[in-house]
């Protein structure tokens, strides 16, 4: 009996005594930390995207806290992120924010795209791209195996008829697809524009015609319908996407091949 | 014999063509020369659309070092110059040539010399104004491999005589038929490198060439030795071949001139010894067509610039159901799409292969066998590279040294899973690069 009273009060004391030591070292070599920095990262989502520049998300609290970045920096929380930074760090959100997503610049489905060869190698878009294209006569469109599908943490794309879609609730324009994809069509867009351009096809317009039926020709009439939002650049019509307030809408009725879309 | 370790062997299937002697092929109406058919930089064109152009002068050059001009095949008039489909799939525009029917006059980039009222640096001259790249495949500028770095030394020029890739005969016919003229350009190259030796590897599976090389070596009183090497893939590499004749290991990331060597291929011998002797630019080459979906198959001196359809037609048609259109040999050769594509510098051989031969099986997961490792010439472990390429880990394929790869092509040969491996270290290779180069930056900011 005695040896249970014995050993349950030598380990008691020496609880007692390492406590006592790691509380006075805690008190000793405490950090000072802003208690913004605590706040803001309570709130951020957390996916530690990168897509801020900073480091992940608590990286960008702290930098917010400073002032380094600005407090609608976190692409994946949004506006109402943004807003509860506001309150915290007392600065309101600008009134010209607005939501990005990532916009897909070819709308040829599988069905669509004239092939030249077979492909039969490593089924990922970056292997297609460095081998001929995959066999695709463009040679600027999607290739349709879905890297960007893959990257994407947030699940936002889904792949249909082998062209990526976006799903605007879910894409929080961390810009990984971006960066994924070997022919560089994926880019990030304001959401509510409303026009993006489905294709990115620099080929003249004649060779286009005979190789995809919704690839933008370099026609102009765009260009002439909404002269302020639209210009075509190397047989590709480009949107200004600063020229906020204009409806860029007459142009998509307009265009021959319906390649701007929504 | 003289050979290296592991590698495989695979069927040669070099007896359809190996016997027919090398023919002139029909000379095209229309050339079609891409501004750039060499590993480097691509040229500038010298011509404009409606230029007359005489055959052999030249009609595009680049200022950068690593890269060579190109010469007119055949006379005639530019038509265009725009992009056409190419077999090395390079974005860059073509030089269009139609012939004309006035009477063909050939330039020369120079005059007749002898080797021996030659200095180095007149032959390396010489080399470059030719527009030599290596004939082998891989199109290295051939005047870039004899200004060896300051600081080496190269003592001897290996002359690779293996054509190691199944199909191929192109440098076989080469060798029995121009064995003079092989020795002769060895002679000069060594002369411009300042090497005393001079070795010519040949497979042991080419007797005849062995014989023809051997012949003419040994009238050239000493410096010359020809050795049989073994016939295994890739025996041809020049890794493998300096090992295999020298006993000098090439280290990882350097040059054969590191352990003083300078290797170039028998056709480019022979082509060093036309532009030295009679000032003769590279505008035709030997190429093989063949192939099981080829009715006649041949050795065809060929103008550069040639679409392939043209040769395929002298060749007797096609047989069969043909799927598959290559440029070179079936380890490391270039599927293309069309066979509207021209003959370029690089090409050895065109080879048609029909749906009894290509047969595509999914990839399957890798069953950790190994062979993979045991094939592999240079010494890598494939199968940690593929793991990496397939996930993204290209820190990891760099540390694992995916940059020394040849892409020869032996580890998918015998992967029993089917995994396209060279494909995904290609994928790796210029994502390391990449990756590397991005490192740089930010550190040089």
């Amino acid at each position: 009996m005695m040896i249970f009273l014995a050993s349950i009060m030598v380990l008691g004391l020496l609880g007692f005594v390492f406590a006592a030591l790691l509380g006075m070292a805690a008190d000793h070599f405490r950090v000072e930390v802003d208690p913004k920095v605590e706040a803001i990262a309570a709130i951020l989502p957390g996916a530690n995207c990168g897509a801020c520049g900073a480091a992940g998300c608590y990286n960008f609290a702290e930098r917010v806290a400073l002032g380094e970045i600005v407090i609608s920096g976190c692409v994946v929380g949004g506006k109402e992120v943004a807003e509860k930074i506001g309150s915290i760090m007392g600065v309101e959100v600008p009134s010209d924010y607005h939501k990005k997503i990532a916009a897909v610049h070819c709308g040829a489905t599988t069905k669509d795209r004239k092939k030249l060869a077979r492909y039969e190698g490593v089924a990922k878009c970056s292997a297609a791209h460095q081998l001929r294209g995959g066999g695709l006569a463009c040679g600027f469109g999607c290739l349709g195996f879905g890297d960007c599908f893959c990257v994407c943490p947030f699940d936002a794309i889904s792949m249909e008829g082998g062209l990526p879609k976006v799903d605007p609730d879910k894409c929080t324009s961390c810009g990984k697809c971006v960066a994924a994809c070997p022919r560089r069509i994926i880019s990030i867009v304001p959401h509510d524009f409303g026009a993006v351009i489905a294709c990115s096809s620099k080929d003249p317009g004649a060779m286009v015609r005979k190789i995809c039926p919704v690839g933008c020709i370099g026609c102009k009439i765009c260009e002439k319908a909404v002269p302020e939002v639209y210009k075509v650049v190397d047989n590709l019509a480009v949107i200004d996407y600063s020229a906020q307030g204009v409806d860029p809408a007459p142009a998509i009725a307009k265009c021959p091949t319906k390649c701007i879309v929504k | 014999m003289k050979s290296f370790s592991r590698g495989i062997h695979p069927q040669d299937s070099k007896e359809r063509s190996a016997a027919k002697p090398i023919k002139e092929a029909l000379s095209p109406r229309k050339v079609i020369l891409p501004l750039q058919q060499n590993l480097g930089c691509p040229c500038e064109p010298l011509v404009k659309v409606g230029d007359e152009v005489s055959e052999g002068e030249k009609i595009a050059d680049s200022a950068a070092f690593v890269s060579a001009p190109i010469h007119a095949p055949i006379s005639g008039r530019v038509t265009e110059i725009k992009y056409y489909p190419n077999a090395c799939d390079y974005d860059i525009p073509s030089i269009v040539i139609e012939a004309t029917d006035a009477v063909d006059k050939v330039t020369r980039p120079g005059s007749r010399w002898t080797l021996e009222e030659l200095a180095p640096e007149q032959i390396r001259k010489i080399i470059r104004e030719a527009g030599l790249v290596g004939l082998g495949g891989a199109a290295f500028p051939t005047h870039v491999k004899l200004a060896v770095p300051k600081g080496k030394t190269v003592d001897t020029v290996v002359v690779n005589g293996c054509e190691c890739e199944p199909f191929i005969t192109s440098d076989h016919r080469v060798m029995v038929e121009k064995a003079a003229a092989i020795i002769l350009g060895a002679r000069a190259l060594a002369k411009a490198v300042g090497a005393e030796k001079i070795v010519v590897g040949i497979e042991s599976n080419k007797l005849d060439a062995y014989k023809a090389v051997n012949f003419e070596g040994l009238k050239v009183r000493g410096g010359v030795s020809v050795v049989q090497v073994k016939t295994k893939y890739p025996q041809g590499g020049e890794k493998m071949l300096i090992k295999a004749l020298l006993d000098r290991e090439v280290p990882s990331g350097g040059l054969p001139s590191d352990v003083g060597a300078v290797v170039c291929n028998v056709a480019t011998a022979a082509a060093a010894a036309e532009a030295v002797t009679h000032g003769l630019p590279l505008t035709k080459r030997v190429v093989t067509v063949t192939g099981p979906g080829i009715k006649e198959p041949q050795n065809l001196l060929v103008k550069i610039g040639t679409p392939f359809a043209e040769l395929i037609e002298q060749c007797g048609g096609t047989v069969g159901n043909v799927v598959k259109l290559i440029m070179g040999g079936p380890m490391m050769g270039i599927a293309v799409p069309t066979a509207q594509v021209p003959v370029v510098k690089a090409t050895s051989a065109i080879l048609l292969l029909t749906d009894q031969e290509v047969k595509v099986e999914p990839e399957g997961n890798c069953i950790r066998c190994g062979r993979c490792v045991r094939s592999c010439p240079i010494g890598l472990t494939p199968n940690f590279l593929a793991e990496y390429a397939k996930t993204g880990n290209w820190q990891g394929a760099y540390d694992y040294n995916v940059i020394d790869c040849i892409e020869c092509g032996c580890c998918g040969f015998v992967c029993p899973s089917r995994i396209p491996l060279v494909q995904y270290f290609k994928l790796a290779k210029n994502a390391v690069r990449e990756l590397k180069l991005a490192e740089k930056k930010a550190v040089c900011r």
